[in-house]
């Protein structure tokens, strides 16, 4: 699988406030009327569920053809660079049945099978870009829904395995990197503001993960009741704000503590630079001062795609791929520390 | 602070239980913890267990009526969903709705779908959105006392399941 080689397309750093939004991801749950949804299949009817979606999929009249990748086939690190990717989700890389994803070519779209709902259509877009995410998504789905029969109910709307994601089955979810809420220790009160108005604020990989190199998804919560024009128009005027208020404090920040600033910055681009062992955590802590640095034009020298980009790949299954070999730990961090210096050290 | 069970370790896991405004502490080591079994187990949290006990007690759903149902189609008994607090397939909506509509409307503030809609709904779901008016057609007939309609109701649904 090449996959991991190829520029990741959704972390250009380009557009709508691309300094604090990474990027916008959009997601419709449904699931088939005919079958029972994942919580009550059997095996043997989530193949049948997983060869006939594959079947459906590969057929779409599109302009973007789908590469099918049968993850119950694939080896451990190739499964967990389409996750690293996000191109699919943690649910879908540790489930034990078999299941599928398509993606297109330039992975802005793609199409996770047997997920936790029967279907899970995900479109991703750069910085703030929720329209053009949502329609990419959409327009899919209509194509679909004219070739398999979609459990749907006419109170309900679309029917999904978890209460929570019912009606419209829509999610989007926004990328933030919010160090400085994060350094000025206001971001519990920004979770707590998002969640009095029905927002949810997750870890970099999305549900049950931790917040990594000040990194957060901000989501809708209900799905239900309100259209998905709503719903997104809503997202359209909550996340300026909160973009506004880390930017106004790496104003602040820099103003008043320009100095201490600058130096984390500058230290952290040093250690990258220079360091021979790195894990993980530390280098998505670095990484993330290197990140606001380049936004605060204190490194101009770096590209923001060459930083976003790092963050996926420091990950486990993108060295070991780069490398092209399986490595423990300890092995893993000095060829992570390889890495950033052979990709820093070029500009 | 030191391990309350053993008195050898530092206490790392605090526990706080309020019953009937009665707060009891107790501050633990990991070792004990384990032994206990207080850790080492993954600690679930379901949505099942956090909503049901509110929309429950909120809304005098008959659990006993429905503790006897089982979806005929992926087998979810009422037991189950209450306790995954998810659903088995799309027919679970029919047979737990007595259940799942104040439990939807208490996750989402709403139960009514006013999002898109499929291009195809299938064939089965079109018979059942037509089914469902027609039963309610019924009972407002009934309601009415005009039996002619209700009549003429009755013999259409009928016909209605003999064709599906």
């Amino acid at each position: 699988m090449e996959i991991y080689k190829k520029p990741i397309g959704w972390l250009r750093g380009e557009g709508d406030f691309a300094s604090v939004v990474v990027s916008t991801r959009v997601r419709l749950a449904r699931n088939l009327s005919n079958y029972p949804f994942i919580t009550s299949v059997t095996p043997q009817q989530a193949k049948e569920i997983d060869n006939y979606l594959v079947d459906k999929v590969s057929k779409l009249q599109l302009n973007m053809p789908f590469t099918v990748y049968r993850l119950h086939e694939m080896d451990d690190v190739d499964r967990r660079v389409l996750f690293e990717r996000h191109l699919i989700s943690s649910e879908h890389l540790n489930s034990k049945l078999n299941r599928s994803v398509a993606i297109t070519e330039n992975e802005r779209v793609s199409i996770m099978i047997n997920e936790e709902d029967h279907i899970r259509l995900q479109s991703l877009e750069s910085s703030f870009n929720p329209k053009v995410a949502f329609e990419a998504t959409n327009c899919i789905d209509d194509i679909l829904s004219e070739v398999v029969s979609y459990a749907y109910d006419s109170k309900y709307g679309y029917v999904t395995c978890c209460p929570t994601n019912i009606g419209t089955g829509l999610r989007v979810s926004v990328m933030m990197h919010l160090p400085a809420i994060v350094y000025t220790k206001q971001i519990e009160k920004v979770i707590q503001s998002l969640t009095r108005v029905s927002y949810t604020i997750r870890g970099f990989y999305g549900e049950g993960t931790s917040p990594l190199g000040n990194f957060f998804q901000v989501s809708n919560q209900t799905t239900l009741g309100r259209s998905e024009q709503d719903i997104i128009e809503e997202l359209v005027k909550v996340i300026p704000e909160i973009v506004r208020f880390e930017t106004t404090w790496r104003e602040k920040l820099s103003k008043d503590q320009g100095k201490n600033l600058e130096n984390t910055i500058w230290r952290a681009y040093g250690v990258l630079k220079s360091a021979r062992s790195i894990t993980s955590e530390e280098a998505l802590e670095l990484l993330s001062a290197i990140r606001l640095g380049v936004n605060m034009k204190l490194i101009e020298s770096v590209p923001l795609q060459v930083v976003n980009e790092l963050f996926i790949m420091v990950q486990p299954g993108h060295l070991q791929k780069i490398y092209g070999q399986q490595m423990k730990e300890g092995t893993r961090d000095i060829t992570r520390a390889d890495l950033i210096r052979e990709k820093l050290n070029k500009f | 602070m030191m391990c309350q069970i053993c008195n050898d370790y530092p206490a790392t896991i605090h526990i706080t239980e309020i019953i009937n405004d009665n707060k009891t502490e107790l501050h633990i080591c990991a070792e004990c913890g384990k032994q206990k079994g207080i850790i080492g187990k993954k600690i679930t949290f379901s949505l099942g267990d956090l909503v049901s006990g509110i929309i429950e007690e909120k809304t005098n759903v008959k659990t006993d009526e429905l503790q006897v149902k089982k979806c005929s189609f992926c087998k979810m008994t009422f037991e189950k969903m209450r306790k995954i607090a998810k659903l088995g397939c799309v027919h679970d909506i029919g047979v737990f709705g007595e259940w799942l509509e104040p439990f939807i409307e208490k996750i989402h503030g709403s139960s009514q779908h006013v999002g898109k809609t499929p291009k195809q709904i299938n064939q089965e779901a079109k018979k059942d959105i037509e089914l469902a008016k027609l039963k309610k057609e019924l009972q407002e007939a009934v309601k009415k006392e005009d039996y002619e309609s209700a009549a003429r109701l009755r013999d259409k649904i009928k016909n209605f399941g003999q064709n599906k």
